[in-house]
């Protein structure tokens, strides 16, 4: 099957390399990508560990589609605990690197430990090194792969931190092809604080299927009946800029730091917009979508931006310039920091700033200071060393508690719950804090056709949401593919070679999202801090179709109570025996 | 009765007439007074099933939601992810 069955260990503590054979019962269970990565993190990691020790593991996970011709299966999964959570971490990455992972060799790569001296870890198939980078240190992401790239040949798979992930920054990313990043959750820190500058991957091996023949006749299908139909193209068309006007119109595009839902000016930082900067198409490998906007403007390029980052970095710091918010997400990717988190704090830092609780010397459309705040957090210079810690060190030390918009430590990204009540119950149960891609219920709620102002089955809808998205991501697939689950069926079951139905799928989800839980069980998180800012349950929106709405704390309650019963957890959030033994946990 | 409709994402392809690229507006004219957003979607040649959400003047409509004259009427497709 299209597992190489083999698992990469790299020790950089002793500089030891090792390889060993894929837990076969695990990869039965939990498949690959984020399911397999966070088993393996789960049951590897003593329990209350610092993440930026070298007790922590970065485990980098390809999937059973990885390298084969399955479309949209181009992504990387990478897992450790989380340095800006404390709790369990995913996240997954576009680019080359994964099918590079799998064409070495190995469907994993698990690296422990911390180097002594910067290091960049070079792997070229059976041969694998573990290279002095004190030459790289100090240098941006750009640079780095730069350097790296024409050093070891552009065709590698490339994943390097820049300096805020070598000053171990919360909200440091790991960037691969310049443009393309694994940003949330402090994950770049993780790498950081292994001294691990950078990852060089290339590979000359096969990836096999039992049934090429039936494979290649299910993905001809496919592309043209499942991938290229309109509920995927808009992401080519447009890409995920198309959700700004979405989102404004219904009321959920953060404003001014979640002030408002409705930002006056969405119109010049939406999909037209960005269509009127000629952007360029790139894509993964073996993506027939191709979600990506290359825009270059003066010195600055960028792939996108993304919706996300049109949200956070733009309406919700009240910035409807486009150019700038380009220039501010080149800034990001270059010195390494998750957008999503960067916007939100520096629109919390606006808020303090205008309310006179703490003055940061930037207020909402500031532009000229907002564009100096990528560098200043990112190398920890000036304002930027507090701001890097995040907005909920941030209320703790200077007040504004209740509109610091964080779920368990993670900055929210750009959907307000006020008026998505079911994604505001999947920001509060996603394991790794605030986080759109645990779970996306709002597709078939606020952008749907179900009502948005109503708890009715919206534990069932998160469930199933997250559920889906936990599947997909541990299959590798990309979320802009709207598969269903009868068709990831048919393709696994097509490249394992033996019936895999809907229901395995299910059940390996529901398993994967317990490790998750588990995890945090673990290290001490309790049932408390499955919640959401205080904004959410007392300010209610100004304008568009939530206006007037917060989302009733006794309602988000009672969704929540629902929730852990639905998933077999006791009323404190944990899993039971039973739901273990069901899960064959 | 005069409506403007701005069809988002790949919802444009299905409209026929000029100008529908993403996100730009169209002008379409009714005979009628009023219509249902039903009437509106069958005018455009777009199915219901590809259809993800509604806004009318910047509030979340349905498909049985009347629509009158001088409305302006946002089209998005259904999404996946963000």
């Amino acid at each position: 099957m299209s597992y190489t069955g083999k698992v990469l260990r790299v020790n950089l503590n002793t500089g030891d390399v090792s390889r060993e054979a894929l837990n076969k019962d695990w990869a039965e269970k939990y498949f690959g990508g984020k399911g397999l990565g966070i088993k393996y993190v789960y049951e590897e990691l003593r329990e209350g560990i610092d993440p930026l020790s070298s007790a922590n593991k970065l485990i980098l996970t390809t999937g059973p589609f990885t390298g084969t011709i399955v479309p949209c299966s181009g992504r990387l999964a990478l897992a450790a605990k989380s340095p800006a959570t404390g709790t369990m971490l995913d996240c997954s990455i576009g680019g080359r690197f994964a099918t590079q992972l799998k064409f070495a060799g190995y469907d994993m790569l698990i690296i422990e430990g911390q180097a002594e001296n910067p290091a960049c870890l070079v792997i070229n198939d059976d041969k694998v090194e573990i290279r002095d980078a004190s030459y790289l240190w100090g240098k941006s992401i750009f640079e780095t792969e730069s350097q790296l790239g024409e050093e070891l040949g552009r065709e590698s798979g490339i994943l390097s931190i820049g300096t805020a992930g070598e000053k171990l920054v919360s909200i440091a990313c790991i960037g691969t092809e310049y443009y393309r990043q694994a940003a949330r959750g402090g994950i770049g820190a993780v790498m950081g604080s292994k001294k691990l500058k950078a990852i060089v991957c290339s590979g000359s091996k096969d990836v096999t299927v039992p049934d090429m023949p039936g494979l290649l006749k299910l993905v001809k299908r496919l592309i043209w009946e499942d991938v290229l139909t309109d509920a995927n193209l808009g992401i080519y068309t447009d890409g995920t800029p198309q959700i700004v006007d979405m989102s404004n119109s219904a009321g959920v595009l953060p404003t001014r730091n979640y002030q408002d839902g409705v930002f006056e000016g969405a119109s010049k930082i939406n999909a037209a917009a960005i269509r009127r900067l000629k952007p360029r198409k790139k894509a993964c490998p073996a993506c027939a979508l191709g979600c990506g906007n290359y825009i270059r403007i003066g010195d600055n390029a960028v792939e996108g931006p993304e919706y996300e980052t049109l949200a956070l970095v733009g309406s919700n710091c009240g910035v409807d310039d486009i150019e700038a918010i380009i220039k501010f997400n080149a800034e990001c990717d270059d010195v390494g920091i998750d957008t999503i988190s960067a916007g939100n704090i520096v629109g919390f830092a606006m808020e303090m700033t205008e309310r006179g609780i703490k003055d940061f010397g930037i207020r909402f459309g500031d532009i000229e200071t907002y564009l100096k705040m990528p560098r200043l957090i990112g190398c920890q210079e000036g304002m930027g060393e507090e701001l890097s810690r995040g907005v909920r060190y941030l209320a703790k030390k200077y007040g504004g508690i209740e509109f610091a918009m964080e779920v368990k430590g993670l900055e929210l990204p750009g959907y307000d719950p006020r008026g998505s009540w079911s994604m505001g119950l999947a920001y509060a149960t996603a394991y790794r804090g605030g986080c759109h891609m645990a779970g996306f219920p709002i597709a078939s709620e606020a952008f749907g056709a179900i009502d948005p102002f109503t708890i009715e089955g919206k534990a069932k809808l998160t469930i199933d949401a997250q559920h889906y998205c936990t599947i997909k991501f541990s299959l590798i697939l990309c979320d802009f593919w709207a598969i269903s689950l009868e068709t990831m069926s048919e393709l696994i079951s097509c490249v394992r070679g033996r019936e895999i139905s809907v229901a395995e799928l299910e059940k390996a989800a529901e398993r994967i999202w317990n490790v998750g839980r588990l995890f945090n069980v673990r290290e001490g998180f309790k049932s408390g801090e499955d919640t959401l800012p205080d904004r959410i349950f007392k300010d209610p929106l100004k304008s568009g179709t939530p206006a007037g709405r917060v989302l009733p704390r006794d309602q988000f309650d009672a969704m929540l109570r629902e929730y852990y019963q639905l998933r077999g957890w006791d009323s404190n959030g944990i899993p039971t025996p039973e739901k273990l033994k069901e899960l064959e946990m | 009765m005069v409506v403007q409709i701005r069809l988002h994402g790949s919802l444009a392809q299905h409209y026929a007439g000029e100008g529908a690229d993403s996100g730009n507006g169209i002008t379409i004219t009714f005979p009628q007074k009023k219509v249902t957003m039903a009437q509106v979607f069958d005018r455009l040649h777009i199915p219901e099933e590809v259809v993800g959400f509604v806004a009318i003047n910047g509030v979340r409509a349905a498909k049985d939601t009347w629509v009158t004259d001088e409305d302006e009427i946002a089209i998005f497709p259904l999404v996946t992810g963000g």
